[in-house]
């Protein structure tokens, strides 16, 4: 091998930095690295990106092959028993079992049946009881509205004030119409608000049904679906 | 007693299975690392090694000793990392295994490495996997086995079926794309001996 190391041969270099390459050789870039930074450079920059190869390791795997002496007449490799081999595996590598598989399976389809009913329930009962609130509400300001104006239709006049001679009956007529449309508007709005009532009780009363018969079914379908002991 | 991988071959080969088994329990560590460097992929690269000693096993009657057997058992090794290459006509890719935690990943490799140090190596052997993935098959093969394996460049040669020269070639041109890429990743930093 030459002991005349050229600039820039990268293939000698790369000998250098390996260490195998002949003696002399290794010599020759040797002398050539301390005078050429160039070379020194490329060296450097070679040995950095070594270093940094050293780094990547494989993963551990679960190997342990072996030929068990059962099949060795058939050339057959079989693994060698966990049990028996040194390494171990981390338990997120190992595959779950059937069974486990399934039963992981079916409680997740439970929760979340169970999750979904709960909450279509908790919703069903939410705005059952929103509905019962609002119609309450409603029948309470109705009733007092009845009862405002029941007490306004069962009040006694109020005595007419003492009118002038000539336009006494004009007005007492004109008084007498007025009073006997709001008697009759009066009448109406109190039938008005009776009728009101009447449908706002019925409607409560269809909603506690409703919610009632909702509560069953959710009882029924959770019972059915809960594991059994 | 400890047998020479050569004396296990001839005991081997005289129907000794349990020589055999001593021979995969030597070389089965460095077979999947060769397969998993080559491929990046964990089971296949555990399934190449497997497959690599059943040859071994089945050619041993034909093996007359003409070279190491750790060489005849890494090209063996390489001709079957070649067919899965070509099988799955892509390069290798950088794979963590499926709900791994690289944290946990780490964690297992070390207890006296602190979290940052744990967290920079996974990123630094990430960032290697991934640089010796885009490097042409040659050139990250000369350097699996050059780096990770110690062979010298006329084992290598012979293994590969080229010139020495080759070799030298492909590991100095391999190790200057590792390079860039590492640098373009932050890895390394540039003009390195200005500050030696």
């Amino acid at each position: 091998m030459t002991q005349n190391f050229q600039c820039g041969d990268h293939s000698a270099l790369v000998g250098y930095l390996y260490d195998d390459c002949e003696p002399l050789e290794r010599e020759a870039i040797g002398a050539h690295v301390i005078s050429c930074p160039a070379c020194a450079e490329e060296l450097a920059m070679l040995a950095v990106t070594r270093q940094q190869l050293a780094s990547w390791t494989p993963p551990e795997a679960q190997l342990g092959f072996r030929i068990t002496p059962a099949t060795a007449d058939t050339n057959v490799l079989a693994f060698r028993p966990a049990d028996t081999g040194s390494r171990t595996v981390s338990r997120w590598r190992q595959p779950l079992p059937a069974w486990a598989q399934v039963a992981a399976a079916a409680v997740i389809f439970v929760s979340g049946l169970a999750v979904g009913m709960t909450r279509g329930e908790a919703r069903a009962a939410s705005a059952a009881s929103e509905r019962l609130v609002g119609l309450d509400h409603r029948i309470a300001g109705l009733e007092m509205a009845q009862r405002r104006l029941a007490s306004v239709a069962t009040a006694p006049a109020t005595p007419p004030a003492t009118p002038p001679a000539e336009s006494l009956s004009l007005e007492r007529v004109r008084e007498e119409i007025r009073k006997s449309e709001a008697e009759q508007q009066e009448g109406f709005q109190v039938e008005l608000a009776l009728k009101g009532v009447q449908v706002l009780r019925d409607a409560r009363t269809y909603t506690n049904d409703r919610f009632e018969r909702e509560r069953r079914t959710g009882l029924l379908l959770t019972s059915l679906t809960e594991p059994k002991e | 007693m400890t047998w020479t991988d050569e004396e296990l071959v001839a005991r081997s080969r005289g129907g000794d299975v349990e020589s055999f088994n001593q021979l995969i329990l030597r070389w089965e560590r460095p077979i999947y690392a060769l397969a998993y460097r080559v491929i990046g992929r964990e089971d296949d690269a555990r399934d190449v090694c497997q497959e690599a000693f059943l040859r071994a096993f089945r050619a041993l009657p034909g093996f007359k000793g003409q070279a190491k057997f750790s060489s005849w058992l890494y090209r063996i090794t390489l001709n079957l990392c070649r067919d899965w290459i070509r099988r799955h006509r892509r390069a290798p890719v950088s794979q963590l295994p499926e709900g791994a935690d690289p944290v946990e990943l780490a964690a297992e490799r070390g207890a006296v490495e602190s979290i940052e140090d744990l967290a920079a190596r996974r990123e630094l052997s990430a960032a290697v996997e991934e640089a010796m993935g885009l490097l042409p098959d040659e050139q990250r093969t000369t350097i699996i086995l050059k780096e990770y394996h110690g062979m010298t460049f006329q084992e290598i040669a012979d293994l590969q079926g080229c010139p020495l020269s080759t070799v030298k070639t492909r590991l100095y041109q391999g190790l200057t794309v590792l390079r860039r890429q590492l640098e373009r990743n932050g890895q390394i930093q540039g003009a390195v001996v200005k500050r030696v």
